[in-house]
């Protein structure tokens, strides 16, 4: 029923991730993170609530407090129970009321309460309207700094068990996508292998969804819409109920969770057998996603990698306009380091692989008139090279 | 009433051209009764209301950033991180949709190009984080800011016609999945396949997401181990259900954005199917009890701090979970958190405001009853807009 994993040790993951914020906040010299994002607040306390619409949350939301020098992290939150066992019970606190003034006021006060009000800066990651209209004076003389930055920092680099938590996030969301594939047919209408995927992803121990699952038939041309501000192929749109046609070319994009860990599984699918094209498309996306797999080790710079599959594509960029060729991947989703984004060469320079990034891999072939490929493959970072995680198939092989 | 999400050429029933014009028109009269110039909107509830777009759905709850404006002077909505006209009413031009763009520089050009915020004195927005806050001191110099939640808040809670209509959609294709998956929860059967089925049917519906991924536990007979007096798993696990067992079901979804919630508690029959004993048909009075005295309370100019005195005299502990808080685009103020708040927002309940009244009662030994019901307040009080059955604890209601 499960399968099998490899050993995976909770609350040492807990505390390996709190002794990083705590470090990095002893670096910048803060007195305190208050964290409001939901990979913040899972980040800095291992809180795991049933996942929900963002409105849902806005009402009754998780925050963390970590403060300076602290053994354990505060958490806020209606529901204890989904704090970690390893969570002492005093840490443990009543949901925070930030939608209103008066509630930040109360917020503010408990911010001063467990800090000890000392005055050093206090970091937030988010605000709610009456936050960042009260909150700066409330706090005085504590600075109000960004806490972003530090977070992007520490999630950066996995830890053993963030790893393990990866592998089985994506191997479940594999396995699911799989038995999503299997009910592919003509006839079927898109919406509907949605089924078959949550049956098999919850089975098997998935602990959320974090998107609205992506089955896209691909338009052959671009022209066939639908427009788009940039003019290229218009993925990942919102699954519709396009009844399922031999001959179409199905894009998917799932997102889902292990411990918060996603995974971030696409893969194309044909329905019937794909044209000589379309066969073409496939041996080119697999020579360029080979290449450039084979270069993944630490002191590679994300400029390089784009320069490699760039060469081997004609010299045009083979990743979608509005993506990327890559990115890292950690909590939630896709992390802010990009491979080959609208952020410029510069950074892509400055992007360096290091041991602990996990990194997916998304190269895109397409030829007007016959759609095109595209799958995310994922690696994690080793100190002599990278260890392959993804392992869906591809069936056009056979 | 025929229930039907089908494209039929009149539009599904629903007339959402007049609808998303309804909705902006009140934004719009918001805005100058408060003399704003702009409104920026990151939350997808409130965007959505404005907009009346279709955004690809995530759980995460990111960092703030605007993703719809709308300008008082010329009345025109811009929508950001929107690469494509897919999902975008007709009444929106492309030339006011701006794509998903990760360079700082990119964004901020994207946000300067809504004509009207230069010049803007007073922008109302529903949140900020540093980087926005530094971009709007550059792109609107002169600008007040004011908390847009609090100004949509009134016009939200107080539902068109049209708005009624999504929301019985959105509950009926929630309760049928709700149903099927209960058919489920048998001796043996896990928790979580129960779960899956339940997200399964909304799939096949048409909902590819659910808005809550929701509970499908049973509910302890002991307390130890539980931090509060009520004890209640919210998430399911690979335990097994047995026969006898109370099963707290409840799952949420949404239809054109508009979320139906539900929650109802099963009996795991066993072979005997004797139906539910004396204490269990005992237990679930109380729950009816409490939720008939929260129902009495949801009047027109009634408050949550009403809402919260009924609860307090059905003598009944706090649960878990909220017990009662408004629908519509999502879940929204008024909002009466249970045994751990959040504190009430006091928000008044109006005729026209639409309601899930969610009691949660349990007795040592048995377990706990689990139900939510959606109620629209009408000026001679509530109509019940929920319909799944109660059975076998109650056959008619």
């Amino acid at each position: 029923m499960t399968p099998p994993f490899r050993e995976l040790d909770l609350p040492r993951m807990h505390r390996e991730r709190h002794r990083k914020l705590q470090d990095l906040m002893a670096a910048e010299g803060l007195g305190a993170l208050f964290l409001l994002t939901s990979g913040g607040v899972l980040y800095a306390t291992g809180a795991n609530p049933v996942q929900g619409d963002n409105n849902r949350v806005y009402q009754q939301r998780a925050v963390a407090l970590v403060v300076a020098g602290a053994e354990h992290p505060h958490l806020f939150t209606a529901w204890p129970d989904a704090a970690p066992a390893d969570l002492p019970a005093d840490h443990v606190h009543p949901c925070l009321q930030l939608e209103t003034e008066e509630g930040v006021v109360a917020a503010a006060a408990r911010i001063r309460e467990l800090t000890g009000g000392r005055g050093d800066p206090v970091a937030v990651d988010d605000y709610t309207a009456p936050m960042y209209l009260r909150l700066p004076a409330l706090l005085a003389p504590s600075p109000l700094a960004p806490a972003g930055p530090l977070l992007v920092a520490a999630r950066l680099h996995k830890t053993p068990d963030e790893v393990e938590c990866m592998r089985r996030s994506w191997e479940i969301n594999e396995a699911a996508t799989h038995a999503a594939e299997r009910a592919l047919r003509p006839g079927i209408r898109l919406n509907e292998l949605s089924g078959p995927f949550y049956e098999r992803l919850f089975e098997l121990g998935a602990t959320c969804n974090f998107l609205d699952p992506v089955w896209q038939a691909m338009p052959p041309r671009i022209s066939d819409g639908p427009w788009s501000v940039n003019g290229d192929i218009p993925f990942n749109l919102i699954t519709n109920d396009h009844v399922v046609r031999e001959g179409d070319v199905i894009w998917t994009d799932t997102v889902t969770g292990y411990e918060g860990y996603a995974s971030d599984v696409g893969r194309t699918w044909v329905c019937g057998r794909p044209s000589p094209t379309l066969r073409g498309l496939y041996r080119r996306w697999q020579d360029i996603t080979d290449a450039v797999l084979e270069q993944l080790r630490p002191g590679v710079s994300g400029a390089e990698l784009v320069k490699l599959a760039t060469s081997l594509n004609d010299g045009r960029r083979p990743w979608l306009d509005h993506f990327f060729l890559g990115h890292t991947l950690g909590l939630e989703g896709g992390e802010s380091q990009q491979i080959g984004s609208d952020r410029g060469p510069e950074f892509d320079e400055r992007f360096v692989l290091e041991p602990g990034m996990a990194i997916v891999i998304e190269p895109v072939t397409w030829q007007e008139g016959h759609a095109g490929w595209r799958c995310e493959e994922l690696v994690v970072i080793t100190p002599d090279g990278h260890e392959r995680i993804s392992r869906y198939p591809n069936e056009i092989d056979a | 009433m025929t229930i039907t999400t089908m494209a039929y050429e009149d539009g599904a029933g629903i007339d959402f051209p007049s609808l998303r014009a309804q909705r902006r028109a009140r934004v719009l009269a918001a805005l100058a009764e408060h003399d704003i110039d702009v409104l920026l909107l990151g939350r997808q509830g409130n965007a959505r209301y404005v907009a009346g777009h279709r955004p690809l759905w995530r759980a995460v709850v990111t960092g703030w950033g605007p993703v719809c404006a709308l300008v008082r002077a010329d009345a025109a909505v811009h929508l950001l991180v929107t690469t494509w006209d897919d999902g975008v009413p007709p009444d929106i031009p492309r030339e006011r949709l701006s794509g998903l763009v990760w360079n700082p520089r990119l964004i901020q050009a994207n946000v300067a190009r809504i004509d009207g915020l230069a010049a803007a004195r007073r922008i109302a927005v529903d949140g900020m984080s540093a980087s926005m806050a530094t971009l709007l001191r550059d792109l609107a110099p002169r600008a007040e800011l004011v908390d847009a939640e609090a100004l949509l808040r009134p016009l939200r809670s107080v539902k068109l016609p049209g708005e009624v209509r999504c929301l019985r959609t959105a509950l009926a294709l929630v309760e049928g999945a709700l149903h099927e998956a209960a058919a489920l929860a048998a001796p043996g059967a896990r928790e979580l396949t129960v779960k899956g089925a339940f997200h399964a049917a909304l799939a096949r519906n048409g909902l590819n997401h659910a808005a809550s991924e929701g509970t499908f536990c049973a509910t302890p007979r002991e307390a130890a181990g539980f931090a509060d007096g009520v004890p209640l798993r919210l998430r399911p696990s690979a335990r097994t259900l047995g026969a006898g067992d109370l099963v707290a079901l409840s799952g949420a979804a949404h239809h054109a954005g508009y979320e139906g919630t539900v929650a109802r508690t099963r009996l795991v029959a066993g072979p005997a199917a004797s139906g539910p004993t004396a204490p269990r048909r005992a237990l679930y009075r109380r729950w009816r009890a409490a939720y008939d005295r929260l129902a009495a309370a949801c009047r027109p100019g009634a408050t949550v701090r009403d809402l919260a005195a009924a609860w307090a005299a059905t003598g009944e502990p706090l649960p878990p979970l909220p017990i009662a808080f408004g629908i519509g685009l999502g879940v929204e103020p008024p909002f009466l958190g249970g045994a751990r708040g959040p504190a009430p927002v006091d928000a008044p309940i109006r005729a026209g405001t639409v309601l899930v009244l969610q009691p949660y009662v349990w007795e040592p030994g048995e377990g706990g009853y689990l139900g939510a019901e959606t109620v629209l307040v009408r000026d001679d009080g509530p109509e019940r807009l929920s319909r799944l059955s109660h059975a076998p604890f109650e056959d008619e209601w």
